[in-house]
């Protein structure tokens, strides 16, 4: 039956559809096998092959089986469930015979599709899920639709999603989210997220620079600050061991904030890539912990746990630090031996009895007049590096001057810490939001002067460029063919598209992908509902229930419509012609059918004969059998009405 | 299912519908198959998945999957709904044979894709284009003689996706009837009728013998030894040739046939009349309180078989 076979092939089609965003994750065997099994089954369909007998279909299912449970071990997760599904697929396809074992092909295939979102959430990967969607549908009308041709299949299973579309995105609205899981679930994302590591050492931040990857995304409700002020504090760094900066102070919470807030806050929603670490970047000092995280005593946020999947926070921050009381003698400690030339550098201005101020305008005043070089490649150091990079190369990137400075101040008996985080970033005016890279990744000092834990970024007196431009006039540029002025309308226009791409991403991230329950619950009492009392809850309901009935019914609308032009068009026609027969001296009987009239007719006028018959048979055709072309019978019938007989 | 009479004669009456009939909402019922409800729990288990990891690309494609389904419903409804039988004609034939059911459908202003029609075990399907009709021919089985109405027609589509099977039981005033299984009879031999070999008991009028083919006519073969059959050809006058044995122009009688009982008779009868109408013999037919004259062709031989099927049940 050529039938069953088109229909085999367009289900097969649908499914490698469905499967191809899995070829690269699963092993290669999963990839090979499915792609034989497909092959023996085309086979079977047209060059009749034999269906492999049952026993050998079970020990290839069990093979399969053994052959997920070798390679994934006992950790049954995500990968080894895909590629089960997978060989599942092949072997099914194998076994397939009647509409029924492709209709649960079909269905396999509509999972298929859905366990992508384990892997990826992309605008394009959504987009090519929404086409795999479409291509198993039209698949299945296929399978029920009796035609021989795929594109009228292909259109209903379109209008059919299309008309689907406002209900979804009804029932995603409205549908209530949960808070948290309804079990605990073993996470495995994507391991090995760039971003920083706990520690600074020479070359981490550098590292970063090359990276265009978003870190996180602002949204300031108010206008952008400026941004050389835009510091985002992420992790800040208590204790040197003369190679690495890194955290070691026990755990501390923040004093609970002052009531009131400032008037200077910031208030903006930040939303972050996830980086599988518990920090949470912030503008400066935030006041506020947002739900799953703490605010600790240094005031940077800690998530609750590691941020594995793209989170929002609506967070409150200050610029101007408050006072906070005198730090321990941690704050000033320092590895024993090593790097005895800055010791010996802290040690003058102490006795020249400097003021801390002075002391830091001291330091800063070094690096300015010094001769220092901020660039990415300091080239490599080893031992006593402070002393290194102060006396002997003075290049460095940001995490040697942070370094240098922390290590000088405290020589010099003043409390310092370095603080990474990121500086700066990108407005896209396409969205009004502020995205910050990778290559933003920055490090600074922060001494407590005055009662205050200060800023202070030695960067900024080295190469203040770097915190209005960003980093790339650092990046060494490649010789290019084209000229500046080609290359830079180039660059402008790549932006451009590079900025409206992440502009749309950053909307399906925040709308479609970040919908929670916090931002249904905002949603919900911006509109003045509040669902959790029972007269809300009902006046959702309504409100869903009247969406729902209005969609339906819409659809209702559509389907039950008989098209409008098209309402028996063939009798339309048909009077027509008889119409002008009648005005030619030929009116049909009351009783006569269209065979009857067109024998009469040719009987009286022979010379209409040509004209006549092929009209009638049309019709006849038409009405009466069930085939016919429509388009063929109006060409007809409009030729014979412009005729003059 | 096995219903109350008067429940089924209940349903059936509401099925009852006058030819031509359009499909409406009245008529048209609509239920999810088998591999729809599969569909169903599979969505639910999607649906308990995206809350579980709050994923809401899972949501999503649930929710988008599950409109898809349900919409799938309305497809179904509308492709049902307005299409016309615009008649429907149950054609005789003989007990144990196929009778032809003869149905003309009208899409209506919409195309109809796969649509099936069952009549009892009978079933076939068609497509149609928006606002062209069809013939659809089936073969409904028959099992009595007698008035045998049409009975259920079942006419359903699964199309689109084959998640729900939208469906409309009809009861048209379509009535067929059913000839008697007419029992073989190798030829007019005259023992299978009554009597030991009594002429005359036939009732025989006019030539008597076996019918034996034809022959160029003679004058003074008489104008009732014409065979108008083979003279219609054009090539001059024939006419049929009798061996001796049964007349040509015969009455078969309900009391001279030889059987053993009442329904064995019709059958015997109903073979006589085939067997006579395939030779071109004229015959004609007595029953108890019914005398039919002698005559042939097509309509007299549906004359006698009518009135053969439509014998009571039982003397």
């Amino acid at each position: 039956m050529i039938h069953d076979k088109r229909r085999f092939s367009v289900t097969l089609i649908a499914l490698a559809v469905a499967f191809a965003p899995h070829l690269p994750r699963v092993p290669g065997f999963v990839g090979g096998f499915v792609g034989l099994a497909w092959g023996y089954a085309l086979g079977m369909q047209y060059r009749g092959w034999p269906v492999p007998p049952r026993w050998l279909r079970a020990m290839l299912a069990l093979g399969c089986l053994a052959l997920v449970i070798f390679t994934y071990g006992r950790s049954f997760g995500r990968d080894a469930g895909v590629a089960l599904l997978s060989l599942m697929l092949g072997l099914k396809a194998v076994e397939s015979k009647s509409v029924r074992d492709m209709l649960a092909l079909l269905f396999l295939a509509y999972f298929v599709v859905v366990t992508n979102v384990l892997y990826s959430q992309t605008l394009v990967m959504s987009g090519y899920m929404l086409f795999s969607v479409l291509a198993v549908t039209a698949a299945l009308v296929h399978l029920h639709s009796g035609e021989s041709g795929i594109l009228p299949d292909l259109r209903r299973g379109g209008v059919l999603m299309a008309q689907a579309l406002p209900l979804a995105l009804l029932l995603f609205v409205f549908f209530p989210r949960l808070q948290g899981a309804l079990w605990g679930m073993h996470d495995e994302r994507d391991e090995g997220v760039s971003g920083f590591s706990e520690t600074l050492e020479p070359g981490s931040v550098a590292n970063l620079s090359l990276s265009r990857a978003v870190a996180f995304r602002v949204d300031f409700p108010g206008p952008i600050p400026a941004r050389d002020s835009l510091y985002w504090r992420g992790l800040v760094l208590d204790s040197f061991d003369g190679l690495t900066w890194f955290k070691d102070l026990p755990f501390e919470f923040a004093e609970l904030p002052a009531a009131d807030l400032s008037p200077d806050s910031v208030s903006y929603a930040l939303t972050m890539e996830p980086h599988n670490r518990e920090w949470v970047f912030a503008l400066d000092l935030p006041i506020l912990a947002p739900r799953g995280t703490v605010l600790r005593s240094d005031q940077t946020l800690v998530s609750l746990r590691a941020v594995r999947s793209r989170a929002r926070y609506e967070l409150v921050s200050v610029q101007a630090p408050e006072p906070s009381p005198v730090p321990g003698p941690a704050w000033t400690a320092l590895p024993e031996k090593g790097n005895f030339q800055a010791r010996e550098l802290a040690a003058q201005w102490r006795e020249k009895g400097l003021s801390p101020r002075e002391t830091v305008q001291a330091v800063l005043g070094f690096f300015r007049d010094g001769g220092f070089v901020y660039t990415l490649r300091p080239g490599a150091m080893n031992e006593d590096i402070v002393d290194q990079f102060l006396f002997a190369t003075r290049q460095g990137y940001c995490e040697h001057y942070s370094s240098a400075m922390t290590f000088l101040l405290r020589a010099a008996k003043i409390p310092a810490r370095v603080v990474v985080g990121y500086q700066g970033g990108e407005e896209n005016p396409m969205g009004g939001y502020l995205i910050v890279r990778q290559s933003d990744a920055h490090a600074w000092v922060e001494a407590w002067i005055d009662g205050r834990w200060q800023r202070v970024d030695p960067t900024s007196v080295v190469a203040p460029q770097r915190l209005v431009t960003g980093v790339e006039s650092f990046v060494p540029q490649g010789q290019g063919v084209l000229p500046p002025e080609g290359l830079r309308i180039m660059r402008r226009v790549g932006r451009f598209f590079q900025l409206g791409w992440d502009a749309a991403n950053n909307s399906w991230n925040q709308w479609v992908l970040g919908f929670s329950h916090e931002r249904q619950r905002g949603l919900w009492e911006r509109l003045g509902v509040d669902p959790t009392t029972w007269a809300g809850a009902g006046k959702l309901a309504g409100v869903l229930a009247l969406g729902l009935c209005i969609v339906l019914g819409a659809v209702f609308g559509v389907m039950l419509r008989s098209r409008g032009g098209e309402r028996d068009q063939v009798a339309v026609l048909y009077g027509r012609f008889c119409r002008r027969l009648a005005r030619l001296g030929f009116p049909r009987g009351l009783a006569e059918g269209p065979l009857d009239y067109a024998r009469r007719i040719e009987r009286q006028s022979p010379g209409l004969k040509e004209v006549v018959r092929p009209i009638v048979d049309a019709y006849v055709a038409l009405r009466y059998d069930g085939r016919g072309d429509l388009a063929a019978f109006k060409r007809l019938v409009d030729e014979f009405m412009g005729r003059k007989i | 299912m096995i219903l109350p009479r008067f429940i089924r004669n209940l349903i059936l009456a509401r099925q009852r519908a006058d030819l031509p009939v359009r499909l409406n909402r009245r008529s048209i019922y609509i239920l999810p198959t088998r591999a729809g409800t599969v569909f169903a729990f599979f969505l639910l288990a999607m649906l308990v998945a995206a809350i579980n990891y709050t994923n809401n690309l899972a949501f999503l494609l649930t929710f988008l999957l599950g409109s898809i389904s349900v919409l799938s419903a309305i497809h179904a409804y509308a492709n049902l709904a307005g299409l016309e039988v615009e008649s429907g004609r149950l054609f005789p034939a003989f007990c144990g044979d196929d009778a032809r059911l003869q149905l003309f459908f009208r899409a209506g202003g919409r195309e109809r894709r796969k649509i099936t029609v069952k009549a009892g075990p009978a079933e076939d399907e068609f497509s149609l284009p928006a606002s062209a009709g069809r013939e659809l021919d089936l073969n409904v089985p028959t099992f009595r003689r007698g008035l045998m109405p049409l009975g259920q027609l079942v006419i359903a589509t699964r199309y689109p996706l084959g998640l729900f099977r939208a469906w409309s039981p009809l009861v048209l005033p379509v009535t067929g009837l059913v000839y008697p299984r007419p029992l073989a009879v190798d030829s007019l031999d005259r023992h299978h009728f009554a009597g030991q070999g009594e002429e005359g008991a036939l009732g025989a009028i006019g030539q008597s013998g076996e019918f034996g083919g034809v022959r160029p006519y003679r004058p003074e073969d008489g104008m009732s030894r014409i065979s108008w059959k083979a003279s219609a050809r054009g090539a001059g006058l024939f006419a049929k040739e009798f061996r001796a044995g049964i007349a040509a122009n015969v009455v078969f009688d309900w009391d001279e046939v030889r059987a053993r009982d009442y329904e064995e008779r019709i059958g015997m009868l109903a073979g006589l009349v085939r067997e006579a109408e395939r030779v071109g013999l004229s015959y004609g037919l007595r029953l108890p309180g019914l005398m039919i004259e002698p005559a042939s062709g097509a309509s007299q031989a549906h004359r006698c078989l009518e009135a053969l099927a439509l014998l009571p049940e039982k003397a």
